[in-house]
């Protein structure tokens, strides 16, 4: 793990900047309070990145630096922004500024990756070349969604983030129709509470791929349908449940 | 004139620390938020507990020369309480995120602050004297025996008593903010004060609590448009229908008031554009804006944002008149303080009395100067070990790349949990209020 973060890190300046340094960024760690950073003190280490995605940690470790480095930092900044939003559902009033710059940045990688999708010019849906998304997770996945990669990016159209996020405010929207409790923003994701016709402006229920443990709720299919994309159905699951 | 330090200029030097040395800090006694009042001879914290510690300059007395003016306690009070909102099943959290003085008018002192959504106009007062001698009453108030039975008339003396400080709300300003109020700021009015959360801008005036009049808007119809969030406002210093907002994109927006009640229009759009050399998926993180403070003389602005600050000219919309880097060296370890939310954290910024000068907060209980005309910068440190009265800040340096000399610190050994995200200058002198967790620094230049 410690390999990884090295590499990671070192490519990303090598890329940047031009230069190779020799310093790891990731020696950078908030946890070790003391002013020595303990060389072991990889940010990989720290707790928050248990959060069941360790296999991806290990299918990195075992690569050499290459081309596909540049897709790995950009995948491990993607599954930050995954589970620093998702950890914004846990909080009822979340950082409004935080969410959106996620949000965005979250946008922004997927639209890079949509681009990248198009470079073979004929498949503009075609899955990335880089970072591909593996099906490892499938085993926890309810048997009706296969997680086909292919079609998976082919439904990354330029709505998914946008509706990500509006997923995310489902109970903000919700209540901004109503336009009493306008600061329920992420507070409470049971799209179950609502009335599907306030959520219908959300998503088109066309999306729902018909899993079952979901409410009929357009939105929260959505929500699943993006995140599908980004082979992040541990966390959509974990969400789901939860709320 | 003033200078940062360092070369001819003067040198700072360390006069007070307040707060608990103690190592485990009690989340509501971190500090959040630092500010001077008009004559700078009062000085106010807020805390995440909800409190607000009001300090005051003592005079400077004959008999130790060399102590000028030190800041003392003069009054603590809980501005806010943490709070259920029953209707939407939220807690609302105490933490006081903003303290604007109002400029003082008598004998009175009167603040505003602010926690996430409801703002109080404190007053804050003297009292040394008390009425005695009461006809009807006696010394504890009661009524003093038949009201019929006193024939001749008594008038009240006033006596003098040991000095009270009372601060008193005399307004509550709530329920107009849906989401976190960021900002507060007095209007140059002096009768109206503006009110940012992340998605709207009210007005109000002082005196009325149960209105405001929203005058920006930002939210999307639809939220899941929502890409940009306000950051920051301040009205201009000295015209009031001006004023500015900061948002999250790294953009600057300034409205005239006479030109809409709604100002979705803005007057002027201030935007450096993007430079392609430095982009990467966190270009957007750290050009958000955390601050925006006009100079005291109204011609310029300052904006924080993650990694420098920039002054800008109010008449050139394109790009700023003076960048400084505030810590450059974070650039290539973005991805863990990506990883560790630290890119998240909202510095301020201030400038000195005479606009020369700008200070803004840093890593490592590190703040850093810059001295405009000369373009020198430097970078001190509040520390406990430098703590002795009077000694002198030792410009602190940090290694970035290659080999580390001697007095230096490499990036990788900065602590990131001590961070100096408010900090507050004298109006008037060289006196600096820096807030490093829960203590409370004040430095001034070192007297000849």
């Amino acid at each position: 793990m410690g390999q990884m973060g090295f590499f990671i890190n070192q490519t990303s300046m090598r890329r940047r900047n031009n230069t190779i340094q020799t310093d790891p960024m990731c020696r950078l760690d908030t946890d070790t309070t003391g002013k020595e950073v303990d060389q072991k003190g990889d940010v990989l280490s720290s707790s928050r990145y248990m959060l069941g995605r360790g296999v991806k940690r290990k299918r990195s470790e075992s690569e050499e630096a290459g081309p596909e480095s540049c897709a790995q930092e950009r995948q491990l900044i993607l599954d930050l922004c995954l589970s620093k939003l998702q950890s914004c559902y846990a909080q009822a009033e979340p950082s409004l500024r935080r969410s959106v710059l996620l949000a965005n940045t979250l946008r922004h990688i997927q639209d890079q990756m949509r681009r990248e999708g198009v470079d073979p010019p004929a498949a503009p849906a075609a899955s990335p070349p880089r970072a591909p998304p593996t099906p490892r997770h499938a085993p926890q996945l309810p048997p009706a969604d296969p997680s086909p990669e292919g079609t998976a990016f082919s439904s990354t159209s330029s709505s998914s983030v946008d509706s990500l996020f509006g997923s995310f405010e489902i109970p903000n929207s919700t209540s901004y129709l109503t336009d009493l409790a306008l600061d329920d923003i992420f507070e409470d994701i049971d799209t179950s509470m609502y009335d599907s016709s306030d959520c219908s402006g959300l998503a088109s229920p066309a999306l729902d791929d018909g899993l079952k443990p979901f409410p009929a709720c357009a939105p929260a299919s959505t929500l699943q349908l993006c995140l599908t994309d980004l082979s992040e159905l541990d966390h959509i699951m974990e969400v789901l449940v939860r709320s | 004139m003033a200078g940062v330090g360092g070369g001819n200029d003067f040198q700072w030097c360390f006069s007070q620390v307040k707060g608990a040395i103690d190592e485990d800090v009690a989340e509501a006694d971190i500090i959040s938020t630092v500010e001077f009042n008009y004559s700078g001879d009062l000085l106010a914290t807020g805390d995440k507990g909800g409190r607000v510690v009001i300090f005051q300059r003592e005079q400077e007395s004959k008999n130790r020369p060399h102590s000028r003016g030190e800041y003392n306690v003069y009054s603590t009070f809980q501005s806010h309480e943490p709070e259920f909102d029953y209707l939407k099943s939220l807690e609302i959290e105490e933490k006081i995120n903003k303290i604007r003085w109002l400029p003082q008018q008598n004998a009175a002192h009167f603040l505003l602050s602010t926690n996430d959504k409801t703002i109080k106009l404190w007053k804050i007062s003297e009292r040394d004297k008390r009425a005695e001698g009461y006809n009807l009453k006696d010394e504890e108030g009661r009524l003093r025996g038949d009201p019929f039975r006193i024939t001749s008339l008594r008038v009240p003396v006033l006596m003098p008593m040991d000095l009270m400080v009372e601060a008193s709300p005399r307004r509550i300003f709530a329920n107009a903010h849906t989401y976190h109020i960021n900002s507060i700021s007095v209007n140059s009015d002096h009768e109206t004060y503006l009110s940012a959360d992340d998605l709207r801008i009210n007005l109000w005036h002082l005196e009325i609590t149960d209105r405001s009049f929203n005058i920006v808007d930002i939210k999307p119809a639809n939220m899941e448009e929502l890409t940009e969030v306000i950051t920051a406002a301040e009205c201009h210093p000295h015209q009031c229908n001006v004023f500015v907002y900061s948002s999250s994109k790294g953009t600057i927006r300034l409205c005239d008031m006479r030109a809409a009640a709604l100002c979705d229009r803005h007057t002027k759009f201030f935007e450096e554009p993007e430079d392609p050399s430095s982009r990467s998926f966190f270009s957007e993180i750290i050009s958000s804006i955390s601050d925006v403070k006009f100079s005291h003389s109204g011609r310029y602005m300052m904006t924080r944002d993650y990694l420098s600050v920039k002054v800008w000219d109010l008449n050139m919309e394109n790009r700023p008149v003076e960048t400084y880097q505030v810590h450059e060296y974070l650039r290539s370890k973005l991805c863990s303080l990506y990883e560790n939310d630290c890119i998240f954290d909202k510095f301020e910024c201030c400038w000195n009395g005479s606009d020369s000068a700008i200070m803004t907060g840093s890593y490592n209980n590190f703040f850093r100067m810059f001295d405009r005309s000369t373009r020198r910068d430097v970078t001190l440190e509040a520390s406990r070990e430098s703590s002795k009265p009077r000694a002198l800040l030792k410009p602190r340096k940090v290694c970035t790349g290659g080999k580390r000399k001697k007095d230096e610190i490499s990036v990788d050994s900065l602590d990131f949990n001590k961070k100096i995200l408010h900090t507050a200058w004298h109006p008037k002198e060289n006196v600096i209020a820096v807030a490093a967790t829960n203590n409370l620094y004040i430095f001034q230049d070192k007297i000849n």
